[in-house]
């Protein structure tokens, strides 16, 4: 069925750009993004997968404030418009978001009629030269049905407002920063475990066996950025410079540099001197130090600091880890929402199993420069080297 | 590498937008369009196509004015901007999804035309209801591609030497993405099919308001050609598709389930006189309509089977323009003549009158024979 969409040149199937030739249930199209308060008062994050091939969007919101992480979760049914294609409008239920401008600028709005009340109207400039995965991510499924998730992140700052618990924060460039990230995918998870071989995974993007870590962050300086992810298994040989082997440890990254510069990224492969701490009597993440290399065997040592005690977003929230989220048909329109006491560790401990479990804000220091950014961490005991048997 | 593309949720495979299904170096993405006018004095075809594969962009237009065909055409390399739709001095625009879009080509020094005109429809357009397809011996793909077409109005003016004309027509346009046949083109992969059909018509029309579309290809062996089956038909049935579609957001349009026509072939099967095809929707209405052509345009003009420009390879940045005599039977023949290997089903379009009972309308007609 022809939408407003095939009008234009960027067909990659002789489809329709609205139908996907390659049936694959599973097959996503997804924007996400993490808006941080320096001062540690607010995270602010949202999923938007679309999944064409079964006619759902679905949205998963999380506002952490203070000590509390509120989540809200929708899902829609995709519906002919006219020529529309409901593939890109993504409004669902109360929230929405645009793309203003390709790459440089995206505004994503969640209106106060929901159950708790929430509102904000963001807005994200780029301001770091966009990085990609060296190679698709090859997550880590079934042999027997592989995926392939491409990949890249926008590290920028924000503008707007939020309004959360009856206080209502203006949001600027120099109070709040973050990023968002684009993925399209044949993406699988909890849904299709009973359909295909045991896995050593979970089907997870990320491999996720004993011995373990796992962290993905972007990292701004006013001069510099760095995006990497890792998933290293203590002991195991480790593969820098692609995402796409999973039988040990794998690592990509780069460096960026501000947009309005012309300087070429450089691609970081590897890294060195893993420190990670806890908060006290918790498996919290509280600080960390790492030192990233390049591709010219140039080293980077970092260090980071969780802003505030409570700075971690669960993407529990999001729907990741759920049954019946991301991807899973639940009728033309369905919602839910709970919310997390981030203060009392033991009423979330049985979803946030791994340690150091979260996607955290944290302060950044290189050299003499400080920063600010996003740490996706978690790690699978046995750890010894840090007490965790 | 992430472009513009990219950060919209219209990923059709796991890849970067700049990228597309499989690597065949034949994937094409391309709108045409052809116009008229009622008085046959003026007829115009252009296209504007990417060709991921190739990183490339080709453009080109052919006006027929005053008995001579000018062509203009031009390439580029893409990088990362595969919907920007322009290539030196031609370019298209969507003014609005399938209702508006604008041509326009430059005026540039030695260059005899230069146009702007707008294509308006107000009919939804017609698609077919799955790939074109097409296979020789069972291996090489010939074609794997979507296509739509919409009829409508053209309004404008053309630059032709100096002149200013104001121009008013009537035509089509057509939109197709995916594999297409340029074998030959590319020597020594494999053997060339001996052809693409045994008969082909290409017809599109609008008529009291109705817009028509069909192509109809019969198979070489005719042992089973008085079946039909769609254009992804591979059986050897009469491959046949169309339909028939009304005003934006009305019914949807009426599938064409049978074609029968009476062709009085000219120039070896490359044109048509005077001839006559009976329409069979899936309604059973039946539409019994006269086609009298008021000009011809040569395909060459626009790059296929070109000796110079050779359609959809990488050719960097280039550009040309030419006039062709078509009082000239000399000059005629040499745009019929393909020594290239371009396998082109259509080697000419025709601008034609319509007429059903005493209602007339105008439509494009091309065939192979």
């Amino acid at each position: 069925m022809l939408t407003e969409l095939d009008e234009h040149f960027y067909h990659q199937t002789p489809n329709p750009v609205d139908t996907i030739r390659d049936a694959d249930p599973r097959f996503v199209d997804q924007h996400w993004f993490q808006c941080m308060d320096l001062n540690g008062r607010f995270i602010v994050g949202a999923n938007w997968p679309i999944w064409p091939n079964t006619g759902i969007i679905e949205n998963g919101q999380i506002i952490v404030h203070g000590d509390t992480q509120y989540n809200l979760r929708y899902s829609r049914t995709l519906e002919r418009d006219g020529y529309k294609s409901d593939r890109v409008n993504q409004k669902v239920g109360p929230a929405s978001m645009e793309v203003i401008e390709p790459l440089k600028k995206a505004r994503f709005l969640l209106g106060a009629d929901n159950h708790w009340g929430i509102s904000y109207d963001l807005t994200m400039e780029t301001y770091l030269q966009p990085v990609q995965t060296r190679t698709p991510i090859h997550f880590a499924g079934p042999e027997t049905l592989p995926g392939v998730l491409p990949y890249f992140e926008l590290m920028g700052r924000w503008e707007g407002f939020l309004k959360v618990d009856g206080t209502e924060y203006e949001i600027n460039h120099e109070n709040t920063w973050g990023q968002r990230d684009r993925c399209w995918a044949s993406l699988g998870g909890e849904r299709w475990q009973g359909w295909v071989p045991p896995s050593t995974s979970t089907g997870n993007v990320s491999p996720r066996r004993a011995g373990r870590i796992h962290w993905h962050s972007h990292i701004q300086f006013e001069d510099i950025g760095f995006w990497w992810w890792m998933d290293e298994f203590i002991g195991e040989p480790r593969l820098g410079g692609t995402l796409a082997d999973n039988r040990g440890g794998h690592f990509d990254g780069a460096i960026t540099w501000p947009v309005n510069e012309q300087r070429e990224q450089i691609r970081l492969v590897d890294f060195a001197d893993l420190h990670i701490e806890a908060q006290s009597g918790t498996t919290k993440f509280q600080s960390a130090s790492i030192t990233l290399i390049d591709e010219y065997g140039e080293e980077y040592p970092l260090e980071f600091e969780i802003i505030s005690p409570n700075a971690t977003r669960h993407i529990r929230g999001e729907g990741y880890g759920s049954p019946t989220f991301l991807g899973g048909f639940q009728g033309d329109w369905h919602e839910e929402y709970d919310k997390y006491d981030l203060s009392n560790f033991e009423s979330y401990k049985d979803f946030s199993g791994a340690v150091w479990d979260g996607e955290h804000a944290v302060n950044a220091i290189y050299g003499n420069r400080l920063g600010m950014g996003h740490m996706e961490m978690s790690g699978i005991p046995p750890l010894p080297q840090w007490g965790y048997i | 590498m992430a472009t513009a593309l990219d950060d919209y949720a219209i990923h059709q495979i796991v890849e970067n937008m700049e990228l597309v299904e499989g690597r065949n170096p034949r994937w094409t993405d391309e709108v045409w369009f052809h116009a008229g006018s009622a008085d046959g004095k003026l007829n115009i075809s252009a296209y504007i196509g990417v060709y991921p594969q190739t990183a490339t962009m080709d453009a080109a237009v052919s006006v027929v004015i005053g008995g001579k065909q000018y062509n203009v055409r031009a390439s580029r390399i893409v990088n990362g901007d595969r919907d920007t739709k322009q290539v030196d001095c031609i370019s298209a625009e969507i003014i609005e999804p399938f209702k508006e879009w604008q041509f326009i080509v430059e005026e540039k020094e030695n260059q005899p035309i230069s146009l702007k005109i707008s294509f308006k429809s107000l009919n939804q357009p017609i698609e077919v209801s799955a790939p074109v397809q097409h296979r020789n011996d069972g291996r090489q793909l010939v074609w794997d591609q979507w296509r739509y077409v919409q009829t409508g109005n053209f309004q404008g003016q053309i630059q032709h030497e100096g002149e200013t004309i104001a121009f008013s027509g009537s035509g089509a346009k057509e939109r197709a993405w995916g594999i297409r046949p340029i074998l030959g083109q590319i020597p020594n992969l494999g053997r060339i099919p001996e052809s693409i059909g045994k008969q082909s018509i290409w017809f599109s029309a609008e008529i009291d308001n109705e817009s028509f579309w069909f192509w109809k290809i019969e198979p070489s062996d005719q042992e089973h050609a008085n079946h039909i089956g769609n254009l992804s038909d591979t059986t050897g049935r009469t491959k046949l598709d169309g339909g028939i579609s009304g005003p934006h957001g009305k019914q949807r349009p009426s599938q064409i389930v049978a074609i029968d026509s009476k062709l009085n072939y000219a120039k070896n099967g490359v044109l048509i006189d005077d001839s006559q095809v009976t329409i069979t929707d899936w309604n059973d209405s039946i539409y019994e309509i006269e086609i009298h052509p008021l000009a011809t345009l040569y395909a060459k003009g626009l790059g296929y089977g070109h000796e110079t420009f050779r359609h959809i390879e990488y050719k960097g940045v280039q550009y040309e323009n030419e006039e062709y005599d078509l009082t000239s039977n000399t000059q005629t023949d040499s745009l019929i003549e393909n020594s290239t290997g371009h396998l082109n089903p259509f080697i000419a379009e025709q601008f034609c009158e319509l007429k059903i009972g005493k209602t007339t309308g105008y439509g494009i007609v091309r065939v192979s024979n």
